[in-house]
């Protein structure tokens, strides 16, 4: 049983190596944490891979780990990569962003603390593990979001700690309220003994405070106020890994808890009606407000309230009928692109600000001349979320929206809404590469940090990779979506 | 021949280009002509070879994303090998206008190579999410060619093509999603097989969304608003491409997509396309007798010509779909030629105003003269390649829509009032004196573009009927499928 938690084991042991050999360093030689963080990630990726080539094979590898508490699943497999593929970004990234900074011991070890945490997330259907997942997870970011002291970096780890605890909460109170309706904390149990229609106030309750608590942590409108900040705040690879690693676990959580354990015909009627609205104002909202913002960073956290909003619909689409791995799908592979993009352009803003190069539009200025390959991936990963063909986010794009055109009747709406603010998006991304590109004025080349630009790099191809050749993401992402039930 | 070689071989030129400038082996801009000439010599073979019978529709098919049944397929009717000629002749065109571009040369053709890799896309593919995905990455290379290489609102405008369209065009993937969700598959086979036994309600559906990508791409009044500004502020050869090909997948859409998979659909909404298409002739040409920028007169100008072929469209009629198609090869050559005119008056004299460019044709007559030839080939002087289409475009109309015919009989004047009246203020009339300094040269690299346009819009106007006959294999079809003929 031990061996299906190897990939868990890995990070673990290095999480807990870099701490111990962080004490017997000196602070010159602190860099080495870098490179060691970047082998456990390595290694942890390597045999979460070979779980994946399992996984295509037989679905569901383990039903039951430890009496129930976890399922090892494509659906948790893929989840467990896309953490460590941004894991691996972050990590690469941060050995260039954080050479100037005290802390490395600190700093990794909380990375690989987190991102154990989400895997553990992935794989939990229980709600207590579940919950204990989350946390670990969560509370390792808080203290990442405070690693620079500066008056903003405080100011957004405060705020993203207080809203962070307040979603916990309602998250736990959702949970105690489900266990005292089924008897239970496993899903699947909660899921046979849920939906017979008794204490119908009591189950939208509970649903209530989950969807708000889990809403606080996908940042979905109206409980999206801390991220803009948080993510404007905080150093630029941690708001990559808050935006690209954090909030997808709690896309992982949603799915586990809404999709398995309150599938009943009758709950989801009502909990996809929430999940629609939720969804339509989250997309406008977050595209909306993007226009407006001229620091990058804060745009990007808006750009990703709105990508948030199209995964939501998802959730919504589930009330109709419609192929349910064809929505699911369709989620998990825009979470899969998103990770990768946004983690990348916070990624280029951490590689901007390495040459003291702002996060105001006005900084981004002529950067296609300074840092060229930076800009470069900037371009990827900026058309890549606009949706535009060849590109990754072009396909996750599309699957969503497939799903929802064939859900039809009123999901149509949602569908044109998707439209109008992808163009609306393309905007404010199109606006971004004209500064980087067309601003005018006199500028010299810069050396590009060597390892932040191979991690660009990387991310900006397994981008183009994927818009060029999707088939194999795309039916890995149904079929995960279809492990679920399985 | 392999039809994806018309694909990648300028999606290699790009690369080799961009790669070229950088290391200095040679320069660019051979790379893209020699680029340009093979493609152009390829489309060649592939004519013959479809002149010879050879089936090429489809011609060859991979699976691309299998899940959702959609795949690689390439094919080309008359219709498609008419627009991949006329692709390969204007990107010859483009690239001899751009032959001194200024700043970055190795990124200007690796752009406009890869936009022509889009282009040919768009008119070979057989699986319409194939389509849509070069439909859409043919604005990604407009997008930074005009906001790179433009005029002085190059930001504005290029910002406003990029949104408007991409706007236009999801709304045409949400009709092409619906299309597949009927048929299960992307193939322009299988949904053309679906679709013929589905429902009226949702075939007007589809349409409409359909419809309104295809009119923002023409573009038709209302939707041209981003139209003055793109074709003024991109540089001449991107205009070119713009007036002369992008302006193209639009209305190569409404017939492959609209007509051939909705026939009966369409024929309900004839008349009202007719119409739109009528009052953007009208307006266009209206709003062309007040430019002063001889380029923004060109751009309204091609904006009621687009109107007109949408007339031919609309007609549903054999001699009319077959004077739209023509007019696609032959407003393209005319639009091409005009706006190449207009670069080079900028390079000359060094301006495009109009009531600055009296006498024009006493200093440099070369100039001045294919002007005045340009500007009658455009109004549809007959012996020339307009007047065969609008011809067989009112013939068509006459036959369906005679009220609407005699209206659009009524453009006629207007278009020759406005090209006469600016020929009398620029190329005639006193000299100015920013004519007197005019430079009166011409380089090989202005005059045989020149020459080649000038030569087929002649040709096609005295001897169109090979070119006609060609195309009549499309349209017999196309008509076929309305029970007509």
């Amino acid at each position: 049983m031990l061996e299906s938690l190897l990939p868990e084991l890995i990070v673990a042991v290095f999480a807990l190596a870099v701490i111990f050999i962080d004490m017997t360093l000196r602070e010159d030689d602190r860099e080495f944490l870098g490179y060691l963080s970047l082998a456990g990630v390595l290694l942890a990726l390597a045999a979460v891979l070979m779980q994946t080539k399992e996984a295509l094979q037989s679905p569901v590898l383990e039903a039951g780990v430890f009496s129930g508490l976890m399922r090892i699943d494509l659906f948790a497999v893929f989840f467990k990569v896309v953490f460590l593929l941004v894991a691996l970004m972050v990590v690469l990234g941060s050995i260039d962003a954080t050479r100037k900074d005290r802390y490395k011991g600190e700093y990794y070890s909380l990375v690989l603390f987190s991102t154990l945490g989400m895997m553990f997330a992935a794989m939990a259907v229980d709600l207590v593990l579940m919950f204990v997942a989350v946390e670990l997870a969560t509370i390792s970011t808080f203290a990442l979001a405070a690693y620079r002291k500066s008056r903003r970096t405080t100011e957004a780890a405060m705020k993203y700690f207080v809203v962070g605890a307040f979603s916990s909460g309602l998250i736990v109170f959702g949970m105690s309220l489900l266990y005292g309706l089924s008897g239970s904390t496993n899903l699947y149990e909660i899921a046979g003994a849920m939906g017979s229609g008794d204490l119908y106030w009591v189950q939208v309750l509970a649903m209530v405070f989950l969807i708000a608590g889990f809403g606080y942590k996908v940042a979905a409108v109206p409980f999206h106020m801390w991220a803009p900040d948080t993510y404007q705040g905080a150093p630029s690879p941690v708001s990559a890994f808050l935006a690209a690693a954090t909030k997808k676990m709690a896309f992982v959580a949603l799915l586990r808890i809404f999709v398995v354990a309150l599938s009943a015909p009758a709950l989801v009627e009502k909990w996809a009606l929430l999940f629609g609205i939720l969804a339509a104002v989250t997309m406008t909202l977050g595209n909306v407000v993007a226009l407006s913002q001229r620091n990058i960073k804060r745009m990007l956290a808006y750009s990703s309230i709105g990508q948030a909003g199209y995964v939501l619909i998802i959730f919504a689409l589930l009330a109709s009928g419609a192929d349910v791995s064809l929505s699911v799908g369709a989620g998990l592979l825009h979470i899969f692109t998103h990770a990768i993009m946004k983690g990348g352009a916070f990624l280029v803003v951490a590689a901007a600000s390495y040459y003291m190069i702002g996060s105001e539009l006005e900084d981004f200025s002529n950067l296609g001349r300074r840092l060229p390959l930076t800009a470069l991936s900037m371009t990827v990963f900026l058309l890549s979320l606009a949706g535009i063909p060849f590109f990754a986010g072009f396909v996750s794009k599309f699957m969503i929206l497939t799903a929802t055109v064939a859900a039809g009747g009123w999901y149509l709406f949602l569908g044109i809404l998707l439209v109008v603010n992808s163009v609306v998006s393309l905007y404010y991304y199109a606006r971004v590469i004209r500064y980087m590109y067309f601003a005018g004025g006199e500028v010299r080349r810069e050396p590009e940090p060597a390892l932040l630009t191979v991690a660009l790099l990387l991310a900006a191809l397994l981008v183009v990779y994927i818009g060029v050749f999707p088939d194999s993401f795309v039916s890995l992402s149904i079929d995960a979506a279809g492990s679920l039930f399985s | 021949m392999m039809l994806a070689n018309l694909i990648f071989i300028p999606l290699l030129g790009a690369v080799v280009s961009y790669l070229a400038e950088r290391t200095g082996v040679v320069s660019a801009r051979s790379v893209a002509l020699a680029t340009t000439l093979l493609t152009a010599v390829l489309s060649v073979v592939a004519l013959l070879e479809f002149l010879g019978g050879a089936d090429m529709f489809p011609e060859q098919s991979r699976v691309w994303i299998s899940d959702f049944g959609i795949t690689f397929t390439l094919g080309a009717d008359a219709m498609s090998l008419s627009l991949v000629l006329l692709t390969a002749l204007l990107y010859l065109v483009a690239v001899l206008a751009s032959w001194n571009i200024g700043g970055n040369r190795g990124r200007y053709f690796g752009l406009l190579l890869t936009m022509e890799a889009g282009l040919m896309g768009v008119f070979l593919a057989l699986d319409l999410f194939l389509f849509y995905v070069f439909w859409e990455i043919v604005l990604i290379p407009a997008f930074f060619l005009i906001n790179g290489w433009g005029g002085e609102r190059r930001s504005y405008a290029a910002m406003k093509v990029l949104i408007y369209t991409h706007l236009g065009s999801l709304f045409m993937f949400i009709g092409i999603i619906m299309m597949y969700l009927k048929a299960g598959s992307f193939s322009f086979f299988d949904i053309s097989d679906a679709l013929a036994g589905a429902d009226a309600g949702f075939k007007s559906m589809v349409f409409l969304l359909l419809f309104i990508g295809f009119a923002f791409k023409i573009p038709l009044v209302p939707f041209h608003t981003w139209l003055p500004d793109a074709y003024t502020e991109a540089p001449t050869p991107v205009t070119i491409l713009l007036a002369g090909l992008l302006s193209k997948m639009g209305a190569y859409g409404l017939l492959r997509l609209g007509v051939s998979l909705l026939p009966e659909t369409f024929q309900n909404y004839a008349y009202a396309v007719a119409v739109l298409a009528l009052i953007s002739v009208f307006y266009a040409a209206f709003t062309a007798l007040a430019q002063r920028d001889i380029k923004r007169l060109v751009a309204f100008s091609s904006v009621s010509h687009m109107g007109f072929l949408v007339l031919g469209i609309a007609s549903f009629d054999f001699i009319g779909i077959s004077g739209a198609i023509f007019q696609m090869v032959s407003h393209g050559l005319i639009v091409a030629l005009l706006f190449f005119l207009t670069g080079m008056l900028v390079e000359k004299v060094g301006s495009r105003e109009i009531p600055r460019l009296g006498g024009l044709i006493t200093r440099a007559p070369f100039l001045g003269w294919v002007l005045v030839f340009a500007s009658l080939a455009s109004l549809g002087l007959p012996g020339l390649s307009g007047f065969v289409a609008e011809l067989s475009i009112l013939l068509g109309l006459f036959s369906t829509y005679p009220f609407l015919a005699y209206i659009t009989v009524l453009s006629l004047p207007l278009t020759a009032g406005y090209y006469l009246w600016m020929l009398q203020r620029s190329t005639f009339g006193a000299t100015s004196e920013l004519v007197e300094g005019a430079r009166s040269d011409v380089r090989w690299f202005e005059a045989l573009p020149v020459l080649v346009l000038v030569l087929l819009i002649t040709l096609l106007g005295v001897y169109p009927a090979p070119l006609m006959e060609m195309i009549g294999t499309t349209s017999r079809e196309i008509v076929a499928l309305i029970g007509g003929i």
